[in-house]
């Protein structure tokens, strides 16, 4: 049974075309990221295939059913703008409404705030959360039943650093646990951390792209001597830069632990370790032809 | 029920309904103080009345007597200055009555005071006040001397079922139904403007069964206004007036001529508060689900409501319309044995508005 089929979609919006003839089928649990820039419909396309907004033609099927069927939100779930929430409500009456539809335990309502971080904020009254208070709420509520299938707009909108991280951890937990993620976004180097599946969304079609031919990985690293670092590892053949008080280093065939060996055999601490994946970036310069 | 009880929460968070109760609390008790401290006035304004209606007659016996005095005096005026003379001293009699507070005396006297006026009335002589009117007091006079009951003020009275009466003639009619609306409308309308509704759209709840959730609590919320409009009515003239026995069977005239008794008005009153009622929401919700704007949905209830009142007040009053019976004093006293027509078709028509709602959405998104 596929987890998302979609045959022929299309759909316009005051006569203008928004989706032209779109036919995709994803299989398999994992996380597919929705890319494309401000305006190109990748909410109108989640709005579509989540019935939202019906599409003018084509077919959609969510976990094996079509879409129009109210019950496949059992198990299909979508996180979106912070806008659907009640400002007057409070965040445990979000979560237990969305308990009371699926017929779930209200002990889930802990487990998923404890989860998502939200416990210290979960009685308060909607209307006075941050935004990234609110992303936690928007996804606690995505994630308490369960979901098979994962829709996300813009998750990583308004989250710190440390909520980024959580946000990042918890997407890629319940796609080893087999939900399948599809998540639109803006930040790059956050889709690259988590997914090398790109459903790039360019004139109103889907371009469905696995990015792991274009990564590139980089370390920043931060030395104890830098300059003598800089030298040393250039004099073994690495391309190494220096940014923001740290070395920039692009390993192509060679590992991480020949660089630290190197570095320790001349004496040299090395006091943090960062790594970046680029991939996705370089795709969408050439693809939308920046 | 759990996601009634959620529909409730978000009606009881907006907080507009519970000032509405309030309100409402505040109006009845209001005009129950008003009354309470304006009871002397209802002696005063009897007795003004007839004392006005003894000076026109008065003025006519004057005006005989000098005729007569000149000699210019007819078999024909003769019999008139007769019956002015009687009606005279029959209208003395009556207004001592009423300011002696003796009910049984003043119902006896005023029957013959109208029954005198009226053959008064036929030899042309003055008498402000319609044949029509005055018959109508006599049967209802009559009626209360048979029930043993005093007359009461229709706007001044404290007892329960008359005070009960006039709230149902202020507040259930077009306007507090077109008010109930206006208050309870946002809770359809705002979810679509704060696009709240695209949550309800991905959760596993069917779009009909969502509408008829909707529908549904806020049926019991306009039944819980009702309860408050009959219970507050009912219960400060049970605390505070001291109320005369057997006061229910207070006889109400209709349309028709005949008499129902006020507990009768007041169960037809019920029956078709909580039935318009029922169709009021139904039309916001049609409306609601339809449009998905507050001013547009709310411009248009206004415009269905007042363009109603004005026919009917006009006169144009029609069975087979919905709205004749949303002024529910005048539908009662209009045609009491019309009850099962009338709540039937609100019925049916709301029945049908809920269908339309739901079949009208059911593929719909949210634009």
């Amino acid at each position: 049974m596929s987890i998302l089929t979609i045959k022929n979609l299309s759909k316009s919006y005051k006569k203008q075309k928004i989706l032209d003839d779109i036919s995709l089928t994803i299989d398999s649990p994992g996380i597919w990221a929705l890319v494309g820039p401000n305006g190109v419909g990748k909410t109108t396309f989640l709005n579509v295939l989540t019935n939202i907004l019906p599409a003018d033609s084509g077919s959609v099927e969510l976990v094996g059913k079509p879409n129009r069927d109210f019950r496949i939100f059992r198990e299909v779930s979508y996180l979106q703008d912070n806008t659907v929430l009640f400002e007057y409500l409070t965040g445990y009456d979000h979560l237990k409404y969305v308990c009371d539809v699926n017929k779930i335990n209200k002990a889930r309502i802990k487990e998923v705030a404890d989860y998502v971080g939200m416990t210290n904020y979960l009685k308060k009254v909607v209307g006075n959360y941050s935004l990234g208070m609110k992303q936690h709420l928007l996804l606690a509520m995505a994630i308490i039943n369960k979901p098979k299938l994962l829709f996300l707009d813009e998750p990583l909108n308004g989250l710190d650093p440390s909520s980024a991280i959580l946000m990042r951890k918890i997407l890629i937990e319940l796609a080893e646990n087999g939900t399948t993620i599809i998540l639109s976004s803006h930040n790059l180097s956050e889709i690259d951390r988590v997914t090398k599946q790109i459903l790039f969304l360019k004139d109103k079609k889907i371009i469905q792209i696995n990015t792991a031919n274009y990564e590139t990985v980089y370390y920043y690293l931060a030395l104890s001597h830098s300059e003598k670092g800089k030298l040393i590892l250039s004099e073994n053949g690495f391309l190494v830069n220096e940014e923001s008080g740290k070395l920039k280093i692009q390993l192509k065939d060679r590992s991480l632990s020949n660089v630290i060996s190197i570095l320790q055999n001349h004496q040299i601490n090395i006091y943090d370790i960062e790594k970046e994946i680029t991939g996705s970036e370089k795709l969408y310069e050439e693809l939308f032809e920046l | 029920m759990k996601l009634f009880l959620f529909e409730m929460k978000k009606i009881h968070h907006t907080r507009a309904f519970t000032i509405f109760i309030f309100l409402t609390v505040l109006f009845i008790s209001g005009l129950y103080i008003k009354n309470y401290i304006q009871q002397d006035i209802i002696i005063a304004n009897k007795v003004q009345q007839f004392s006005e209606h003894r000076s026109d007659v008065f003025g006519d016996i004057q005006l005989y007597r000098k005729q007569k005095e000149e000699g210019l005096l007819e078999s024909e005026t003769e019999k008139k200055l007769a019956v002015a003379s009687k009606l005279h001293g029959e209208i003395n009699e009556l207004i001592q009555a009423i300011q002696d507070k003796k009910w049984e005396t003043e119902l006896l006297t005023e029957i013959k005071v109208y029954q005198s006026a009226i053959v008064y009335q036929e030899m042309k002589g003055t008498f402000e006040k319609s044949k029509k009117d005055m018959l109508d007091t006599i049967s209802l006079n009559e009626e209360l001397l048979k029930k043993g009951l005093p007359k009461e003020d229709m706007d001044l009275s404290i007892q329960p079922p008359i005070f009960m009466k006039k709230i149902v003639s202020l507040l259930l009619n077009p306007f507090g139904f077109l008010i109930l609306l206006l208050i309870l409308g946002t809770s359809i309308t705002r979810e679509f403007e704060e696009k709240n509704i695209q949550m309800v759209y991905v959760l596993p709840v069917s779009r009909p069964y969502y509408i008829m959730n909707k529908f549904i609590s806020l049926v019991v919320i306009g039944i819980f206004w009702l309860f408050i409009v009959f219970f507050i009515s009912y219960l400060l003239p049970y605390l505070f007036t001291e109320t005369t026995e057997n006061s229910f069977s207070y006889p109400l005239m209709s349309m028709e001529g005949n008499f129902i008794t006020s507990s009768h008005y007041l169960k037809e009153a019920m029956i078709y508060s909580l039935f318009y009622m029922i169709f009021s929401i139904s039309i916001l919700i049609f409306f609601g689900f339809l449009i998905r704007n507050t001013i547009v949905t709310y411009l248009l209830i206004i415009f269905l409501h007042i363009g109603n009142f004005i026919i009917l007040t006009n006169g144009f009053m029609y069975q087979v319309n919905p709205f004749t019976y949303g002024m529910v004093d005048l539908g009662v006293i209009n045609d009491d044995t019309q009850s099962f027509f009338g709540t039937s078709l609100l019925f049916g028509a709301s029945i049908v508005l809920m269908i339309m709602s739901i079949y009208m959405n059911k593929r719909r998104g949210i634009r």
